[in-house]
């Protein structure tokens, strides 16, 4: 059985060049009591996905799709990097899985996924310079059960600079990013981070995993001034801040 | 080992010292990153943990604790005077929403807490010791100011902490709520940066006996006749005690319906730090120095002339040594220099400026004295906490550039052991 430093640097290899953007919360929950199912995704097509070299993929899926989804395209030679920014439940090491309480969103399955997948990946051996694929849940903003007292809020967001620069990919030659999610509309959160890239002429791509069509490109822009007003009355409506997921003014500014 | 440091036109009280080795730095991020809830390890571009940790001199240190402390004590004593006198705070830019519950919170007596937080953000100048700011509502840096501290002086010989303000801020909460306390950690949802401290502060209370709750929102506790309790699946828990790392301002922002004025009022559970932090939390705290009988003396020697906005001085087209802060603002990035935007942003910020001045307020600019490392010149910023009064550690950052804003570098501050060769 492996331990939470070793998990993590399987992920996360000294020599990978985009290991440092890997997210470590879920790493650290690694030595908590959870049970590990077996994968439920067992079907996969990425005969769409580019040979590894200019190309990077932001995979956005539910769950533990985003993790399967990331082996599957490690096997084609791309370097699976978790963006998970979600506590699975508070973490305490009195609490069972049958004491914890009630999560907003069910983040646990993406942990026993990057755990199980965890001995798959090491058996893969990537280049150091392998193109990254960023996994995301498409459910980090979603509750899927109200916020009342004694539910956990776990809601979660992408930020910009959870990614690396628009500079720092051209730098590295990537010239166009395919975002794998299903639906055709970007998560307010990641639409700011992919703004950034398309500005600096990197040409962004749609690909919907259950659709046999390629790749397709798509020109992404800031939301209306309507759009974003919405989105704040909303955020009010529903005890969130804007910055949970919001369009525009996401900056870092963290207390104290 | 010297920790004095030249730079281009004066000597430094403090120096870099020996850059972690590759495999001593992976040891250290992966402790705080699997151990220690530092979560926000790389941002953007920027790896978030400087490999050089900032050595001082131990007499160094002793000044800034000391200054730290008489800048605490004339703060709390200036709180406690603000508080029961509601015709400052609208000078203070606090939201007509808060005067009513502060005067309220005022009139129960708002005693000092028995876990008081302050930060200190000081700046080696052209003119000497400086400071830019407190941190006085939902100060941060804990895990960096204590873990990542002690693991870098592990492996920095003849070296040690200048303190562990975890473990200080622990003593404290403990001596509150006991061995077998129950504590609520409010943060924002969302908030990763936020949600790492609450996560942090809650393991150091488990590993001391407490029974923790991580909540992200006021409207998850629940009041009953001033008491607040957490819900869990076995019912309502009586809480001993509320850390609330979630700004006051944004606080004001939610309905009344979350219940957040409970965190203003005085009530049986310890709310720390308290509502009324915002008092002093305010960018415009000194322009209400005039008024108070406290006096601010060591405030008025460190921290730049400030002024309001409709003051002349600062107006005209070509001048450039004042800064723009907003009135509650956490990081740097509300803070604005005409020579680091545009001249029609400038005119912009200056016109909402005018239009709002409650909100704002300017400052002096000084001119921090930047050290030599191995990224080349860096602007390091001291935070120093305090607890109850007492220094109790730093919180030290870099910058590239003079202001510290979320793309600075976490480093540690070491006091520099003396040994007979050299005394500094």
């Amino acid at each position: 059985m492996m331990d939470k430093d070793e998990i993590y640097r399987i992920w996360a290899p000294s020599d990978s060049l985009w290991s440092r953007w890997v997210k470590p919360v879920l790493f650290s929950f690694m030595d908590s009591r959870f049970d590990v199912p077996r994968s439920s995704v067992t079907q996969f097509n990425i005969d769409w996905a580019p040979r590894p070299g200019q190309a990077v993929i932001v995979v956005d899926l539910p769950g533990e799709d985003g993790v399967v989804w990331g082996l599957q395209l490690a096997r084609l030679g791309y370097r699976p990097i978790p963006l998970y920014n979600a506590l699975p439940f508070p973490p305490s090491e009195k609490m069972s899985p049958a004491t914890r309480p009630e999560c907003m969103v069910d983040v646990v399955p993406i942990l026993t996924a990057l755990y199980r997948e965890t001995a798959a990946l090491k058996e893969i051996h990537l280049a150091a310079d392998a193109p990254p694929v960023f996994l995301l849940d498409a459910d980090r903003r979603i509750a899927r059960k109200d916020p009342e007292p004694g539910v956990f809020d776990n809601r979660s967001v992408c930020f910009t600079t959870d990614f690396p620069s628009a500079e720092f990919l051209s730098s590295r030659h990537i010239t166009e990013a395919i975002v794998l999610q299903r639906g055709s509309n970007v998560a307010g959160d990641l639409l700011l981070a992919l703004i950034e890239w398309q500005k600096a002429g990197i040409q962004l791509l749609r690909k919907d995993p259950v659709e046999a069509d390629p790749p397709k490109p798509v020109v992404v822009e800031p939301p209306s001034f309507l759009r974003r007003l919405w989105y704040r009355i909303s955020v009010t409506l529903t005890l969130r801040r804007g910055e949970l997921g919001g369009f525009g003014g996401i900056v870092k500014s963290a207390s104290g | 080992m010297t920790t004095l440091a030249q730079t281009a036109n004066c000597v430094l009280p403090f120096t870099f010292g020996r850059s972690l080795a590759e495999s001593e730095f992976l040891e250290v991020q992966s402790r705080l990153a699997l151990d220690c809830f530092k979560w926000d390890i790389q941002i953007g571009d920027t790896s978030t943990l400087f490999r050089q940790p900032l050595l001082i001199h131990p007499t160094i240190w002793q000044q800034l604790a000391k200054m730290a402390e008489d800048l605490a004590a004339e703060l709390m004593a200036a709180e406690q005077e603000i508080v029961i006198r509601p015709e400052l705070y609208a000078m203070l830019g606090l939201s007509p929403h808060l005067h009513p519950i502060l005067s309220e919170a005022s009139r129960n007596s708002a005693a000092a807490p028995d876990a008081r937080v302050l930060r200190f953000d000081f700046h080696y100048t052209t003119g000497g010791w400086r400071i830019s700011e407190v941190n006085s509502d939902v100060p941060g840096g804990y895990t960096e100011a204590s873990r990542f501290t002690q693991l870098v002086s592990g492996f920095t010989p003849h070296t040690r902490p200048c303190g562990d303000p975890a473990r200080t801020w622990t003593d404290a909460i403990m001596r509150h709520v006991g061995k077998h306390g129950r504590v609520a950690l409010l943060s924002a949802p969302g908030f990763l940066e936020d949600q790492q401290v609450t996560a942090f502060l809650a393991a150091e209370l488990q590993a001391r006996g407490v029974e923790t709750f991580l909540v992200h929102g006021p409207s998850q506790l629940n009041w009953q006749a001033g008491q607040a309790h957490a819900v869990h699946k076995s019912g309502f828990i009586p809480l001993d005690a509320i850390v609330r790392f979630y700004q006051g301002e944004w606080l004001l922002k939610l309905p009344n319906a979350s219940g957040w004025k409970q965190l203003f009022a005085p009530g049986k559970t310890l709310v720390t730090n308290p509502g009324y932090s915002l008092l002093t939390e305010s960018k415009r705290f000194p322009l209400i120095w005039d008024y108070l009988e406290t006096g601010m003396a060591c405030w008025r020697s460190l921290l730049p002339e400030s002024c309001a906005p409709q003051d002349t001085r600062w107006q005209s087209v070509s001048e450039k040594s004042w800064v723009l802060k907003e009135a509650f603002s956490n990081t740097g990035d509300s803070v604005h220099m005409r020579e680091a935007v545009s001249t029609r942003s400038w005119n912009a910020l200056k016109r909402t400026a005018l239009k709002y001045p409650e909100r704002w307020v300017v400052q002096r600019k000084f001119d921090v004295s930047p050290v030599w490392s191995e990224l080349g010149w860096v602007y390091p910023c001291i935070g120093v906490f305090t607890i109850n009064g007492e220094a109790a550690g730093a919180y030290t950052r870099v910058g590239l550039q003079p202001v510290i804003d979320y793309k600075s570098m976490d480093t540690a501050l070491l006091i520099a052991e003396e040994d007979e060769d050299n005394d500094g």
